[in-house]
């Protein structure tokens, strides 16, 4: 109220205190000039009929007073004295038209007929009677009361009515305007102005206006501040919540960016949504982001997309994880093997986690490697040439196979007299030899021992196996050099089974090869013999 | 008793009061007045002022007998000289209706009555003159 408000906040403040008083002012002034206005109505009609009485006694009251005269002047036919009685009667306002009659004869007619039918009221006649002879008849008086009066003096009593009522009412319609600006406006507009520049938050509490402590305006006050109270705190749970929240959200964030692992969620076509910054570095793919487009798992996988297919089926109708490694290929070219979780999740969606087992599968594939060595010549032991025969058997299609059973003749002579040292790498000597002899496809194993194996594999005819064999002997037959001029005599004895089908068990056919190897012995060594 | 009274002071009046004791009027006119008899009511309007002229058409000439007003008045319309006074003073103001002229002596009533047509008068009774005529005799 003490500082002078900004305009715009003038304009919109002025409705508000003058809203209310100039509405109760005008409701004052409407009611109660309609009610001053049926009251100045009904007066009047009051007044008029009252009027009317008024006049008609009043000219009752002046033709008696004027009687004895009058009948005087019939009496006497004295016109002067009839013409002043008439004038005299005329001087009062309530008296219209005088007629004096002596008998017949009009003595004296004064004033004149009004046009007024509505309202006219009744000619008052009054018989003049001798003076001398009461009973005797000398003339009449008739008197037109002026009824035009009545509306003239009932129209300005009420006149006069509606100044006193119109008087009244402007005076009540100011005091009322000034009740209601006083008690209702101004604190309703302290209250309103002080609620208008209160910052939200700020602690700030609205004032009761004074005086106002005890009724309703200052309960509205109690109200608000109750309000504001509520609402503040509501507006700082809310912060916290929302700071918590936040949070939260960043340190889970913070988990799905920083981890070491793939995490990524997956639609029902096999497309990846969302993807974590690991995933996209190890595969190359685009940092994800609101914009990023889905990127297809399938198309990554390439070849193996039918068995993330398979996987994908799998979590969905079992409503649990499933897991599978895939290979692939790194950012930078490397072959990449991944161990790949999908957990399913509303929707149709899946969860994805991908661990690199890329090191795990090297070092696996390195032990069975190690496993099916032999360490001293490098060449596949027993369990390695089991393996290796059954892939050959397998993979049988044209041409034959032959394997062959060499067992070194006199290598117990040479361990003997030169030494387990020498006999080794006599042993080493004799796996490079059968290396060199046979193709880069083939395979040469050692059994243990001095037995060593020979797998041929797409063999036009078992012509070949024979050449080969004879190669063997011939090449095993000559002196092995050890440490300069030490040699070491030895031969080799082989025995051949051949076969064409894959149907052949590797049991039988190594069985078969031990037989004509032990033929080749007993024929006398250093000779190869073919298993029937 | 007060009307014990009052007919006793009226007694003395009668006896004290001039020569008539009897109240016995007669209204007289002109010989060559052109009436024989006057009524009751055309004597009183010719003296009251309704009538201006004399039933003949002879314009009137009125003249009251002053000693005698009291009783010819009330003999003839049973008014007092009061009423009758103010019966004049209200015609009087408009100066159109003249009162009947006033003679204090009888004999003078019958002189002007005698000489002038028109005029009228009353006296007392017997009047025996042979100047006028007589028309209405009023009395009890």
């Amino acid at each position: 109220m003490a500082t002078e408000p900004s305009p715009s906040a003038r304009q919109r403040r002025q409705p508000l205190l003058h809203g209310i008083v100039s509405r109760t002012t005008l409701l004052i002034l409407f009611f109660a000039g309609l009610v001053g206005a049926l009251v100045a109505l009904g007066s009047t009609v009051v007044v008029a009929q009252e009027e009317r009485k008024r006049l008609q006694q009043n000219v009752t009251d002046l033709i008696q007073s004027v009687e004895r005269t009058a009948s005087v002047a019939a009496f006497a036919r004295d016109e002067q004295l009839a013409a002043e009685v008439a004038q005299g009667l005329l001087g009062n306002r309530s008296v219209h038209k005088v007629v004096i009659r002596e008998g017949n004869r009009v003595m004296i007619e004064l004033g004149h007929e009004t046009a007024r039918s509505g309202r006219a009221l009744p000619v008052q006649v009054r018989p003049l009677m001798s003076p001398f002879m009461p009973e005797q008849q000398v003339g009449e008086i008739e008197v037109w009361p002026a009824a035009h009066r009545i509306d003239e003096d009932a129209g300005a009593y009420s006149r006069f009515i509606a100044v006193i009522l119109g008087m009244q009412l402007v005076a009540v319609a100011l005091a009322a305007a000034w009740v209601v600006l006083n008690v209702i406006t101004r604190p309703v507009k302290t209250l309103s102005d002080s609620l208008h520049s209160l910052r939200a938050g700020s602690g700030d509490r609205v004032p009761v206006p004074a005086g106002h402590s005890g009724d309703e305006i200052g309960r509205l006050a109690g109200d608000i501040n109750g309000l504001i109270v509520r609402m503040e705190g509501m507006l700082d749970s809310e912060r916290e919540l929302r700071a918590q929240r936040e949070e939260s959200e960043k340190r889970f964030r913070l988990i799905f960016e920083a981890a070491q692992t793939g995490m990524f969620t997956l639609d029902a076509e096999g497309c990846m949504h969302n993807w974590n910054p690991w995933l996209a570095r190890t595969l190359g793919l685009p940092a994800c982001n609101e914009d990023t487009e889905p990127y297809s798992l399938r198309r990554l996988l390439g070849p193996e997309a039918s068995r993330l297919d398979a996987l994908m089926v799998r979590a969905l109708s079992d409503h649990r994880p499933a897991a599978a490694d895939f290979q692939t290929t790194s950012a930078h070219g490397h072959v990449l093997w991944l161990h790949l979780v999908l957990n399913p999740m509303s929707g149709q969606l899946l969860q994805g986690i991908v661990n690199d087992v890329t090191d795990q599968k090297r070092a696996e594939a390195s032990a069975i490697a190690m496993a099916e060595r032999d360490a001293l010549t490098g060449l596949l032991n027993r369990r390695g040439i089991e393996h290796r025969l059954d892939q050959a058997l397998d993979g049988l299609q044209e041409g034959g196979l032959a394997l062959m059973l060499v067992d070194l003749d006199g290598f117990k002579e040479v361990n003997d007299t030169l030494g387990h040292e020498a006999g080794d790498r006599v042993l080493t000597a004799v796996a490079r030899q059968l290396e060199s002899i046979v193709r880069r496809s083939d395979v040469v194993a050692r059994l243990g021992g001095d037995e060593f194996i020979v797998v041929l594999g797409a063999l036009d005819s078992p012509d070949t196996a024979r050449f080969i064999a004879a190669k063997i002997v011939t090449s095993l037959a000559r002196p092995i050099e050890l440490d300069g001029a030490v040699h070491a005599r030895i031969g080799a004895s082989v025995g051949i089974a051949y076969t064409r089908t894959r149907d052949e068990m590797p049991d039988a056919l190594m069985r078969r090869a031990d037989e004509a190897m032990y033929e080749a012995k007993r024929a006398g060594k250093s000779q190869y013999r073919f298993a029937s | 008793m007060k009307a014990v009274v009052n007919t006793a002071l009226i007694s003395l009046l009668a006896l004290c009061g001039t020569r008539t004791p009897a109240a016995e009027l007669m209204i007289i006119v002109n010989q060559g007045s052109g009436i024989e008899q006057l009524s009751r009511e055309e004597a009183s309007h010719v003296f009251l002022g309704r009538l201006k002229t004399l039933p003949s058409g002879t314009p009137a000439v009125v003249l009251d007998t002053r000693p005698l007003r009291e009783a010819f008045y009330r003999a003839l319309v049973g008014k007092s000289l009061p009423e009758i006074n103010a019966y004049w003073a209200r015609l009087r103001f408009s100066g159109r209706t003249q009162p009947p002229d006033q003679i204090e002596d009888a004999s003078e009533v019958l002189e002007r009555v005698a000489r002038q047509p028109g005029a009228i008068g009353f006296v007392e009774m017997p009047a025996n003159d042979r100047r006028v005529r007589q028309v209405l005799r009023l009395g009890d």
